[in-house]
């Protein structure tokens, strides 16, 4: 699926609002023709609610027999972009909604 | 009163409601954008860091993760079996200290990822993308982690991308 000199794209996103599991998802497009070669979503990751803190692309080999360690490089990266958006906590929302409603409501009194 | 009336001022409510709403929804914050200026030896990417392995040096990346993530990990896998998907449990991501950087070509990559560390906070929607070059056949993958980490060095793996080709 990857083919040597060919740029390729890896979109992905990590929620880490839920309390109990977070998830990721990830998208994987050859830039030559934005073909998307392949998606998932909702994966589970681990834990709930944690911190993130490090950010890591490992260039070790994942594949069996060969040798971990090489002096010779095998995959670059470039166009790095990574951001956080904040999710609003629900007692926030409901705290909005609910004062949407008091100000719907003194205005038909009005 | 007039319906008329009536919709206005639940318009105007509505339209107040939503204003509120998307005040509440906080922007986006940058925590690594990287163009790296330096072109190396891909002809496909004209500005590249090189992902390496080998020895740790002061430009590493380093992942000092010395627990067992139990997360699921994402493989695409290539020729052999095109196209799919492999969900597999458990890998100790501890014993790779040496191996995870990015081998530097301008020096600056430390502190475009220094911000990793620092940017996110935990209801967070994390976000991102990268391009990449697979420069040699014999060399069939790579992996693409977020994780958290306390001082002391024991950390979670939240995220794990592999990508191979095998």
């Amino acid at each position: 699926m990857v083919s040597v000199n060919t740029p390729y794209r890896l979109n992905f996103s990590l929620d880490l609002s839920s309390v109990s599991s977070d998830t990721y998802s990830f998208s994987l497009t050859r830039l030559s023709d934005n073909t998307v070669l392949a998606t998932s979503a909702s994966i589970i990751g681990r834990g709930g609610n944690v911190l993130p803190d490090r950010l890591v692309l490992d260039g070790r080999a994942v594949d069996a027999g060969t040798s971990q360690i090489d002096a010779n490089p095998y995959f670059q990266i470039n166009s790095i972009l990574v951001s956080a958006i904040p999710i609003p906590e629900p007692t926030g929302l409901a705290l909005i909604g609910a004062l949407g409603l008091a100000g719907l409501r003194r205005r038909r009194k009005a | 009163m007039s319906h008329g009336k009536s919709l206005s001022r639940l318009t105007c409510s509505v339209g107040s409601f939503v204003v509120a709403l998307a005040a509440a929804q906080a922007h986006s914050a940058v925590i690594v954008s990287t163009n790296f200026s330096t072109a190396t030896t891909s002809a496909s990417l004209a500005n590249n860091a090189v992902i390496n392995s080998g020895g740790v040096n002061t430009d590493d990346f380093t992942i000092s993760n010395t627990g067992t993530p139990a997360g699921n990990i994402v493989a695409i896998v290539g020729a052999s079996a095109p196209k799919t998907l492999q969900f597999t449990n458990a890998v100790n991501i501890g014993s790779l200290n040496a191996a995870n950087r990015i081998n530097t070509v301008s020096g600056g990559t430390n502190a475009a990822w220094a911000g990793v560390s620092t940017g996110a906070t935990g209801n967070n929607l994390i976000t991102g993308s990268f391009e990449f070059v697979r420069l040699q056949a014999a060399k069939t993958g790579f992996r693409f982690l977020i994780g958290a980490a306390d001082s002391a060095g024991a950390g979670t793996q939240l995220m794990n991308i592999e990508i191979t080709t095998a």
